[in-house]
Formats: C-alpha cells, sequence, structure tokens
C-alpha cells in the first residue's frame, strides 16, 4: 500500500513532523514565552521544556486560577478580572480547537505519539499485547480523565489561590505529567525527573510523577495509549468537541450490528462506533480523531471522517481491503518472527 | 573557573574606587514584595548626578528621580516580563553604568525579552543571553552565557569578573563574538531545605574597557539562587522511574488480564 494513500502512515508523518517541532522547535520560534506560538496549545506540549515551540493549555489556566481567579476572589477583588485571563486563554485554545478538534490529541500530541511508539515497539518485540480493553475496565477508566481535569487543573489551583492548600499545589497536573518528563528529557534536562524533598507536597507529587512515567511506558508497550485514556486534556477536548470543524461521522447500516471491526481498531477502545446505530455525529469523549475506525471500516462511507461538514476521507472497500493486508503483513513482521526464520533456515 | 584575584586587580579596583568613587547598588528589600508584584525599591549610593532610565518590555523609556540615595522602579501596569534599569554617570574621562533587566508579573505585553536585550541602551553593556526564562532563576552551579557589546558590536578580549555577594569571584576573557560562559559558583553557606528557606543573593559581572582616551566599567546585576539539586535526589527519581515500570510490566501480563481481550 502507497504511503500517500495509507492514512495511518499520515498521521505518523504529522506526529513526528509535530514532536520535533513541539520539542526543539524554539530553535525557529523563539526561547522566550512571548516568542511561542499561542501559549494555549490544545496538545500536551509541556512548558517545562526550554526547547519548545508551544505551551499546552493547561500551565497557563492552573496558573490562572491560582494566582488570579483565587487571588481576587479571595481578596474581594473584580471577579471579571479575575476571570479574564482564563478566558483569553480558553478562547486562544478554542480558536486552535476549532480548526482541528480532537485531531491534536491524534495527530499533534507529543505524548501520545510517544505511547503509539512504545507499543509498536512493543508489538515488533512481540510482547504480548492486550489490543483492546474489557468493556467493563474501559467504562471504569473513563470517568478519570474528568477527575484529573477537575481536581487537578481547576480545584486544587482554584484551592491554592484562595489560600486553602499550600504554593507547591497550583499546577498539580503538570507536576505530576509524563509530558514534562519527556519532553524536557527530550530537551535533554534530567532535573524534571528529579525526586523532591522540600516539602511533603512536592515530595508525593514527584515521586507519583515519576511513578506515573515509568507505568506509562511500560503499558505502553502493552496496551494502547494508556496515559491517554485518563489524560485531563482529552476531557477538555470532549467538553467542547461540538464545536469543532473536524467530525467523525457514521451512516449505520445494518451490518454495522455484526461487524465491529471499527471498535476492535479504535485505540480507545471506543466500542460505541460500533454499537450506536443511531448518532451521526460519533466523535465520542474519547475520541482522538485517529481515523482508525473509518480505514478499518469495510463498507463504503458508513465512516467518514468530515471538516465543516464536507467528507474528505470516507470508508471503503477498495481502500480497506489493501489497508487489512497492510495491517497484517506489519504485525507478521515481528523480532522472534524474523529470528524464528532465520533459525529455521538451512 | 574560581581564582585568586591578582593583586594588580584590586589595586586597579582600588584606584578606581579612590579617584571616582563607583556607584553601588542595593535592592532594599520589599516586605509587600510577592511573586514579583511588589514595586522593587534600590538604594543607589554615590548617583549624584547620574542618569537613570527604566526600559520597560516593549522599548518605552522613562527617567527615574533619586530621592534620598533611594529610587523605585515602576511598575508596568500592563505589561508583563523583563523591563531593564540603566543607571549612567559620566565624567569628562570616564562613563560608568549599572545594568539590572528584572521581571514583573502582569497582563501579557507580548513583548520577547529579546528586543529589549538587542536595543542598545548604554555604550559598554553586559547582556545575557539568554535571561532566565519565565519560571526560571540564576541557580548556583548553572551556566549561563552573556555578550559583551560596545557601541552595538560585540567586545572581544574584554576582561569580565563575575562576584557574588557571598565572596566568589571568577574572570575571564571575552571570546571573538564577545561571548562569556560563567559557572555560577556554589557558595551558598547553610543552605537549607526549599526554596523560600534560602534568601536569594546578588551578583554582579563587571567589565572595563578604554577606548577613545575614555574609561567605561559597567555592571550588570542579578540575582542568583540556591540550586534546588540540594533538596532533589536525581537517582530516587530514576528509582521510582524504575518502579513504575515494573509496576507497569505486572499490570500490563498480570493485571489486566482479566478484563482484557488479548
Amino acid at each position: 500500500m502507497k504511503f500517500w494513500i495509507n492514512l495511518s502512515l499520515m498521521r505518523k508523518f504529522s506526529q513526528l513532523l509535530a514532536f520535533v517541532f513541539l520539542t526543539y522547535g524554539s530553535v525557529w520560534v523563539g526561547y522566550y514565552t512571548a516568542e511561542k506560538l499561542s501559549v494555549a496549545l490544545p496538545a500536551l506540549s509541556c512548558a517545562y521544556n526550554f526547547e519548545t515551540a508551544d505551551y499546552c493549555v493547561l500551565i497557563p489556566l492552573q496558573h490562572q486560577l491560582d494566582h488570579r481567579l483565587g487571588m481576587v476572589i479571595a481578596n474581594g477583588g473584580n471577579l471579571l478580572m479575575g476571570l479574564l485571563p482564563s478566558l483569553i486563554t480558553l478562547g486562544t485554545f478554542l480558536l486552535f480547537f476549532i480548526v482541528l478538534n480532537k485531531a491534536f490529541c491524534g495527530w499533534i500530541c507529543p505524548l501520545g505519539f510517544f505511547q503509539e511508539v512504545l507499543h509498536m515497539l512493543g508489538q515488533k518485540l512481540g510482547l504480548r499485547r492486550h489490543e483492546s480493553l474489557s468493556a467493563a475496565l474501559v467504562d471504569k477508566i473513563r470517568p478519570f480523565k474528568w477527575l484529573m481535569l477537575g481536581a487537578l487543573v481547576f480545584v486544587f489551583p482554584l484551592l491554592t489561590g484562595l489560600g486553602y492548600t499550600s504554593h507547591d499545589l497550583g499546577d498539580p497536573f503538570c507536576k505530576v505529567c509524563p509530558s514534562r518528563l519527556l519532553s524536557s528529557l527530550a530537551g535533554g534536562d534530567s532535573a524534571q525527573l528529579n525526586v523532591d524533598t522540600s516539602s511533603t507536597s512536592l515530595l508525593v507529587l514527584s515521586l507519583i510523577a515519576d511513578f506515573l512515567f515509568g507505568l506509562m511506558i511500560a503499558l505502553a508497550l502493552l496496551v494502547r495509549q494508556p496515559f491517554c485514556r485518563i489524560c485531563p486534556m482529552l476531557a477538555l477536548h470532549a467538553a467542547f468537541r461540538k464545536i469543532g470543524l473536524l467530525r467523525l461521522v457514521k451512516h449505520a447500516k445494518p451490518r454495522c450490528e455484526r461487524c465491529g471491526i471499527c471498535a476492535k481498531a479504535c485505540p480507545m477502545d471506543i466500542r460505541e462506533i460500533h454499537t450506536d446505530m443511531e448518532s451521526k455525529d460519533v466523535t465520542f469523549a474519547d475520541c482522538t480523531l485517529c481515523g482508525r475506525c473509518v480505514e478499518f471500516c469495510p463498507d463504503k462511507d458508513v465512516l467518514q471522517l468530515k471538516y465543516a461538514g464536507v467528507a474528505f476521507f470516507s470508508a471503503d472497500p477498495k481502500y480497506f481491503k489493501p489497508r487489512k493486508k497492510a495491517q497484517t503483513q506489519w504485525e507478521k513482521n515481528t523480532l522472534p518472527a524474523l529470528l524464528k526464520s532465520k533459525t529455521e533456515k538451512p | 573557573m574560581i581564582k585568586k584575584i591578582p593583586f594588580s586587580f584590586w589595586l586597579l579596583l582600588l584606584s578606581s574606587q579612590l579617584s571616582a568613587a563607583s556607584m553601588t547598588l542595593k535592592p532594599i528589600p520589599n516586605p509587600n514584595g510577592h511573586h514579583g508584584r511588589g514595586a522593587p525599591t534600590f538604594e543607589l549610593s554615590n548617583g549624584e548626578q547620574a542618569q537613570i532610565h527604566f526600559w520597560q518590555s516593549d522599548l518605552e523609556k522613562q527617567s527615574l528621580p533619586l530621592e534620598n540615595q533611594q529610587l523605585q522602579l515602576k511598575r508596568p501596569k500592563s505589561l508583563s516580563g523583563y523591563h531593564a534599569l540603566v543607571i549612567e554617570k559620566h565624567s569628562d574621562t570616564t562613563l560608568e553604568s549599572i545594568q539590572r533587566y528584572d521581571y514583573f508579573n502582569g497582563k501579557p505585553g507580548g513583548f520577547s525579552p529579546a528586543v529589549l536585550l538587542s536595543q542598545p541602551k548604554t555604550p559598554l553593556e553586559i547582556i545575557p543571553a539568554p535571561l532566565p526564562r519565565e519560571h526560571y532563576r540564576y541557580y548556583s552551579g548553572s551556566e549561563w552565557a552573556f555578550i559583551i557589546r560596545f557601541n552595538d558590536k560585540p567586545l572581544a578580549s574584554a576582561p569580565v569578573m563575575l562576584t557574588t555577594a557571598n565572596g566568589s569571584h571568577i574572570e575571564t576573557v571575552s571570546d571573538a563574538l564577545g561571548m562569556v560562559n560563567f559557572t555560577l559558583p556554589e557558595d551558598f553557606k547553610d543552605i537549607q531545605v526549599g526554596r523560600r528557606a534560602n534568601k536569594p543573593q546578588p551578583f554582579h559581572l563587571s567589565v572595563r574597557w578604554d577606548e577613545g582616551g575614555k574609561h567605561y566599567h559597567s555592571q550588570l546585576q542579578a540575582m542568583y539562587y540556591v540550586n534546588p539539586k540540594h533538596w532533589q535526589s536525581t537517582s530516587w527519581g530514576i528509582a521510582v522511574v524504575v518502579l513504575g515500570l515494573i509496576s507497569g510490566g505486572w499490570l500490563g501480563r498480570r493485571g489486566l488480564k482479566t478484563g482484557a481481550k488479548a
């Protein structure tokens, strides 16, 4: 199958470019914050990495809720003025988000790409992986992203600004985010790995961050997109997904009930793509708009990626057959298979 | 490299102090200062007849008055970021200057510090290359580069000295591009655990240069902080990552077994 018609390969190429740009992009855009692209990017591009081209929206949101809104409420100031920085940040985020919607997760996010690369590595090493998680487990995991967004991005920073919690909890999500470690390590700085003993809260947060980073790496070798499933950015995207121009659309046919390849192809295990026979817009809360379900749908035009209502990539048996064949071949090529074939040769 | 200062340097320093009474700028602790929100106040000695200019990040330049040897920086109402304080004292034969770059929180101004740094502000300048980015600081043990610029051009072979309030001195000479690199000395004593438990201390870089029968002496002042590595551990961090890896391996192979369609 040719590269330029394989959506997954095109997506990997986009992710690779985004990873390089967002990890080392200060070379092009500049070193200081004022020179960064937006400081409200809808992807986990970390401000702790000095080489980055842009900052993830979650860091200014936490800081503004802590230093502006929380403090204004605590000191009895003008509430609108306290809220304004957060609204400007959210507004900037939405300007980006309208353009690509949740595809920022599937096509841009450096941490998402890192996990996909690790999973490919696990596959090539012949590790016994879980291609899909059970529905029960997926249902248990799903609420965590909302908890992460609510508690770590909104509640703790606000409580810190109000003076109820320690200053160390002003940006708790950043303190545990695996992207902070990945991005700074990729930028050549190991300081973010450090366990910080200066206070109990920093000690606990740095231990959680390091543990979560190790856990994510190991799990990504065996399970698809482990951290994405609990990422607060996924939840923030989910909250605004109805305003994005890019959508996943379904025109269900009776055959869909018996098929379900789309759900198996989904790296986020969204079984509703298969089971929901009513909704037209199937850009579900956990969807990253990777388009894999469309690639692996064997029926013409049942699943489509639409931009502003115009379909630009549709399910098609003519695409499905060579794509399935290419995937089967790709999965056969593993290190154990290679070693086995070499030992079997006379 | 921290060196013993040659006797000739002290002699030169002493003679210059006696002859011209060099300016000294000391920050006065602000009891209301919080997260860069207070208006910094300084005590300027021997600064009579000095020209004091405050350069905002948008390059707007204001003159500041000196009252009872004190000067106060006005917080720009709408511009967060770095702003420069430049003090110049002219005489027929000398031009002495002190430069500082201070960060103020506020509404985003959108002006890059690179614009302020590239703007010529005094003939002999010490330009941080770069300034510590937002939420970062000059830490002891960290290496920083500076460019020596004379009349807006890089100045090669200029002797530059770093002096810290904790008593360290480092000498070096600028290279062909006017650049010098310094590792801030690990010279804090009685280090406490936690950044807020240790007061930052001032350091300054100074450079002297003679040209056209005139003596130029410039100083860049800044604050440096105890390196957090004193209460942080990379090896423990790596150990916890490894623990996470092992746990993830176990969870991936065993823990998810019951709930997965492998």
